[in-house]
């Protein structure tokens, strides 16, 4: 147990030991302590409170309520009496915990100078072993190099630059064009991020179908097609199909004149030849995505395909003739570098992050329960969550690695409609269910409140930040407090609602099956500034850019607005 | 209330005292000052007119406090007298200026109304702090200087270990804990690179000599920076229990990593990125006691190696020691395992920690003596191409390297956030936005720098070649060497090789012979004395 010491030694080594074993303790218990203040802190940052928040927003709204103006004083001191306690308690632990590590390091050393060993040097000099390890060195120098300079080609094949594609004046004045171009781009199925908000938009307030007030152009589509527009560049893009392929469209957005259509599938494809299409979904429901380089699209056969934005296929990708009874219709959506794909069905269903650049899957998420909602990406003020629903439950996901934030259990039957969100709500609803508000913050999320009346069944619901809209299939519109989920104001409408509706401005735009455009304000009570019909049926979410409405009908897609 | 009452009211509050008593006091200084020169005493010229002991007092008080400033050549004589008349005009109106502002700050208002409170909470009274005393920067130089001194001293004349050790407690406290790590040599580097390349980066004396200070005396003495200076590698040192024998050949491969860094670390400072030393210093969180979580656990991480692997961030890290290294190896002066000659007992071939102690080598090898030249000769002609190809190489990677510059990234998400890629905006973005100036400009700023980064890589990725090429070529020259050496270039001067040796040993004892003898003597001779 001793060492070999002399015997004056041994008392303070035994002294040394000691101290070295009481510090040791100390210490960790300091460790764990502290590591348990942090877990603590993050679970509960007194920084970011949300019922204090939500004390807050109520206070704004009743201003003359004393009781919970006390209510909101007593909440914030005790936060704020948390935040410092907590961090006194940080700071209190870090000198305990040097202080017993000083002591715990100068034992040991004390302990480690008490039985010294003398060098015993074995075996001869031999120059022999020395040039052995030399010449691994040399391998391993060389090998080393090798691989920096190959990991820099790859990694340099494999990233992006966002700037230009090169350094240069050209790849400057190319950079300018595309971001001028770029400007106000419609991406995704209801515009960036998924949440069919576009706060910036000035969009047009009043337009005549018949006379062709406010029409900027009107252009037959080829094929069919339950898929929204999106816009890029100064281009709108469509996708649509029938028996006799699957086809993509794009349009000048200033005249409406078709650029280019590309095929995807011609009839006797393999693929495409052993489709049957659904009435509900048919051969193009979901919506395309651009990231402003490429567009993706994706069919009812399962048929995913890249192509650059002047018609050119860079790849594509086939997932099998899905096994869905209403055929499949989630949209797809980009991040970043990623493709977004929910492609759900009865069994074997995955969301998938691929790469934009080569549709290798980067991550996989296996889907054990089907719906046919589109994924959004959402901003919580932390990070970016991918919010995706399914049957039963909303989840939430890394979008860069599809690693799982959280989960919720609050949905039931067929999901059709896809979730909302704005300022930290996020809502999700279920014609055979309920509607949600699920707060999202960096600890992950809870459901603030529920609704049961009047429900969405395919259209989704709009989050404007105070507001949430609810549409439904029975043209029913209701208008909920978005903190307390209480129903504000409902409207009924002649008829149904298929199209998602969007905020633009502060105005809302609605369209229903029937053609007919409501615009009404984003307020605490239903004002119209009118109903404006495009002149056929449509089920497609409308786009906005540049001050331009671009909606697709039965037969048309129509551009209203001046063209800037 | 009326007027007079709100005087009297303000001169009743403690707060009005204080300043009228401020008043008198300036007043006082005032009527001092601007005595006629007829009556101030000022210098021999002129004559003394002031007749009461206390004026003499106040006034000799006052030449004392005031002599600097008011020293002005006599013109008659040739020596310094009191200011000219007309100074205490501008000396009044200095003075008068000065009290406006100070009543004048009395009715000051508040940017934004202070809110009432109800609950008897005390307003805390503002404070200024006091600046960053520039005695500091001027004193830190003067303590490097004195330790870099020591350590020298202790290294190379005294030979002690225990007195770099007391040195390396010295660095951490005072380097470290008292002056939170910063400025320190290691970073200083970055300052210097930033000052090349940008004439308007402001560098500091104290950052000069910090970065020279230690390549000085290292061109001298070896790296005794290294030795018990250094707040990074005295951290480490001072953790440092039972060290792991890292095999040489791995040893060999990570020693390039510093290169690396240096060459990354010049590379961002001089294109106004960032400081990656001090983002990713490991031990600036211990010494300031703060940190987020993932920092602690990073700085604690390097700290928990360091019990075990003798000072990994200086062996396989440290830029500056890159450049320590360089000057150490043609230092004038430097350590050397034994004080007399070696005698190859080779009690000292485990004693170094980080391995810097070199084997006698006979320079043969066990191979044929063509097959090495003929490696050694492709090495050489290869060398230009490694440089072309590290260079190219890197060149690829511009725009990743890029991304660390604010503005690039700034540009990145300006554009991603143009074309939709991404949900959100964020804080940067929302404020460019705001500031009016065109996308366009921004993303022509950010080919500029991406193109600055371009020619970087380039010559970083040279530097990576020439680094590698001449580390292969190092590696196949067979060793010839007679004695047990210190590698000049990685030594850090530590003095724990010393005792091993039995030289040392018998300095040492020789030392305390004399030390004996000398006391002795000095004792016999006191004893002499007494009984004469």
């Amino acid at each position: 147990m001793w060492p070999n010491l002399q015997i004056d030694n041994r008392a303070l080594y035994g002294i040394a030991r000691g101290a070295a074993i009481v510090a040791a303790i100390f210490s960790l218990v300091v460790c764990v302590l502290m590591v348990t203040n942090y877990l603590q802190l993050r679970a509960f940052d007194p920084a970011k409170n949300a019922p204090l928040d939500t004390l807050i927003a109520q206070l704004r709204q009743n201003p003359d309520n004393d009781a919970l103006r006390e209510q909101v004083r007593v909440l914030d001191l005790v936060s704020r009496k948390a935040l410092f306690t907590n961090q006194w308690q940080l700071k209190t632990g870090a000198y305990l915990l040097l202080g017993g590590i000083i002591v715990l390091l100068v034992a040991l050393k004390t302990m480690d100078s008490l039985h010294e060993k003398l060098p015993m040097p074995e075996g001869n000099l031999d120059d022999s072993e020395s040039w052995l390890m030399s010449t691994k060195a040399r391998r391993w120098t060389a090998g080393v190099g090798i691989a920096l300079v190959g990991s820099s080609f790859v990694f340099a094949f494999l990233s992006y630059n966002e700037i230009g594609d090169g350094v240069g004046a050209d790849a400057a004045g190319s950079a300018k064009d595309a971001l001028v171009a770029g400007v106000n781009s419609w991406p995704h199925f209801r515009g960036p991020g998924g949440n069919g908000i576009a706060r910036d938009a000035t969009p047009p307030t009043s337009w005549d179908i018949d006379s062709g007030e406010g029409i900027a152009w009107k252009t037959a589509v080829p094929k069919p097609g339950f898929s929204s527009p999106v816009v890029c560049q100064k281009r709108v893009f469509l996708t649509g199909g029938d028996r006799d392929g699957l086809f993509i469209y794009a349009y000048d957005a200033q005249n409406g004149e078709m650029l280019w259509q590309f095929q995807v599938n011609a009839p006797d494809d393999e693929d495409f030849a052993a489709f049957r299409p659904y009435g509900d979904t048919g051969y193009a429901a979901p919506t395309m995505s651009t990231d402003g380089r490429y567009i993706f699209a994706i069919f009812g056969n399962g048929q995913l395909i890249c192509l650059d934005l002047d018609g050119n296929e860079i790849w594509r990708k086939g997932f099998g003739i899905p096994d869905n009874h209403y055929g499949h219709s989630s949209s797809l959506l980009t991040y970043e570098n990623l493709l977004i794909v929910q492609y759900d069905q009865a069994s074997e269903g995955r969301l998938l992050g691929l790469d934009v650049h080569t549709g290798n899957v980067i991550w996989r998420v296996n889907r054990e329960v089907i719906s046919w909602s589109s994924p959004i990406c959402v901003d919580t003020g932390e990070r970016s969550e991918l919010i995706v629903t399914n049957s039963l439950s909303v989840d939430s996901f890394d979008p860069k690695s599809g690693v799982r934030h959280w989960s919720i259990e609050c949905l039931g039957g067929e999901q059709g409609p896809s979730p909302a969100f704005a300022d930290g709500l996020l809502v999700v609803a279920n014609e055979s269910m309920q509607a949600s508000g699920i707060r999202v913050g960096a600890q992950g999320a809870e459901v603030a409140w529920e609704y049961l009346d009047e429900l969405p069944d395919a259209a989704s619901p709009l989050v404007t930040g105070q507001y949430v809209i609810i549409p439904t299939a029975y043209g029913m519109l209701v208008c909920l407090d978005a903190q307390t989920g209480e129903m504000l104001w409902d409207h009924k409408f002649d008829d149904g609602f298929v199209a998602s509706p969007v905020l633009l401005g502060n105005l809302i735009y609605a369209l229903d099956m029937a053609g007919v455009m409501h615009i009404f304000e984003a307020d605490s009570a239903y004002n119209s500034l009118g109903d404006f019909a495009i002149g056929e049926k449509s089920s497609c979410t409308p786009a906005y850019a540049d001050g331009m409405l671009f909606i697709r009908s039965e037969k048309s897609l129509i551009c209203i607005g001046e063209v800037q | 209330m009326s007027w007079s009452l709100f005087i009297k009211k303000r001169i009743d509050s403690k707060e009005w005292s204080a300043r009228l008593a401020l008043l008198r006091q300036l007043f006082a200084k005032h009527a001092l000052r601007s005595r006629p020169a007829s009556e101030a005493k000022t210098c021999a010229c002129h004559s003394e007119s002031a007749d009461s002991t206390q004026d003499k007092l106040r006034e000799q008080s006052q030449l004392v406090q005031v002599k600097k400033p008011e020293t002005l050549l006599c013109a008659q004589n040739d020596h310094s007298c009191s200011p000219q008349p007309s100074k205490k005009y501008l000396s009044l109106l200095a003075t008068t200026i000065l009290l406006l502002f100070i009543v004048g700050s009395h009715y000051a208002q508040d940017r934004f109304p202070r809110p009432e409170f109800e609950s008897q909470y005390q307003r805390p009274l503002t404070t200024t702090p006091s600046p960053q005393a520039h005695f500091f920067e001027i004193f830190d130089i003067f303590v490097l200087a004195g330790a870099l001194g020591l350590a020298s001293y202790f290294a190379l004349k005294k030979r002690s270990r225990r007195g770099i050790f007391w040195l390396t407690v010295f660095s951490a406290a005072y380097f470290g804990f008292y002056r939170n790590g910063c400025v320190c040599a290691v970073g200083s580097l970055q300052n210097v690179s930033a000052a090349l390349f940008y004439p308007g980066f402001l560098l500091p004396i104290g950052v000069i000599m910090f970065f020279v200070l230690p390549l000085i005396f290292a061109l001298f003495f070896g790296r005794t920076f290294c030795a018990g200076v250094c707040p990074l590698g005295s951290m480490q040192d001072l953790v440092m229990l039972k060290t792991v024998k890292i095999p040489r050949w791995l040893s060999e491969v990570l020693s390039l990593t510093p290169y690396l860094y240096l060459g990354f670390a010049v590379l961002f400072a001089a294109t106004g990125s960032a400081f990656i030393i001090c983002r990713y210093d490991p031990f600036i969180s211990i010494y300031r006691m703060t940190g987020d979580f993932s920092t602690m656990i990073y700085s604690l991480g390097f700290v928990g190696l360091s019990v075990f692997i003798g000072r990994p961030y200086c062996r396989f890290l440290c830029p500056y020691g890159v450049l320590l290294g360089w000057m150490s190896s043609l230092s004038k002066k430097h350590v050397t395992i034994t004080p007399d000659t070696c005698v190859q007992c080779r009690l000292c071939e485990d004693a170094c920690p980080f391995d810097y102690i070199d084997k006698p080598a006979s320079g043969k090898i066990p191979e044929p003596r063509a097959q090495n030249r003929k490696r050694l000769a492709m090495y050489v002609f290869m060398l230009p191409l490694m440089i072309l190809v590290g260079g190219y190489a890197l060149s690829r990677l511009d725009f990743v390297f890029a991304r660390l510059h604010p503005k690039v990234s700034l540009a990145e998400q300006i554009r991603q956030e143009e074309r939709g890629a991404v949900p959100r905006t964020s804080l940067e973005t929302q404020t460019f936005r705001t500031m009016g100036v065109p996308i366009e400009t921004l993303l022509e700023q950010a080919t500029e720098i991406e193109k600055r980064f371009h020619t970087g890589a380039w010559i970083l990725g040279a530097f990576f070649g020439l680094v590698f090429g001449l580390r292969l070529i190092r590696l196949s020259l067979p060793q010839f060497r007679i004695d047990y050496e210190i590698d000049r270039t990685g030594c850090y001067s530590c003095a724990r090789c010393f005792e091993s040796c039995p030289n040392e040993q018998v300095r040492l004892q020789n030392v305390k012979n004399a030390r004996f003898e000398r006391s002795g003597k000095e004792y016999l001779l006191h004893v002499a004395e007494s009984a004469n």
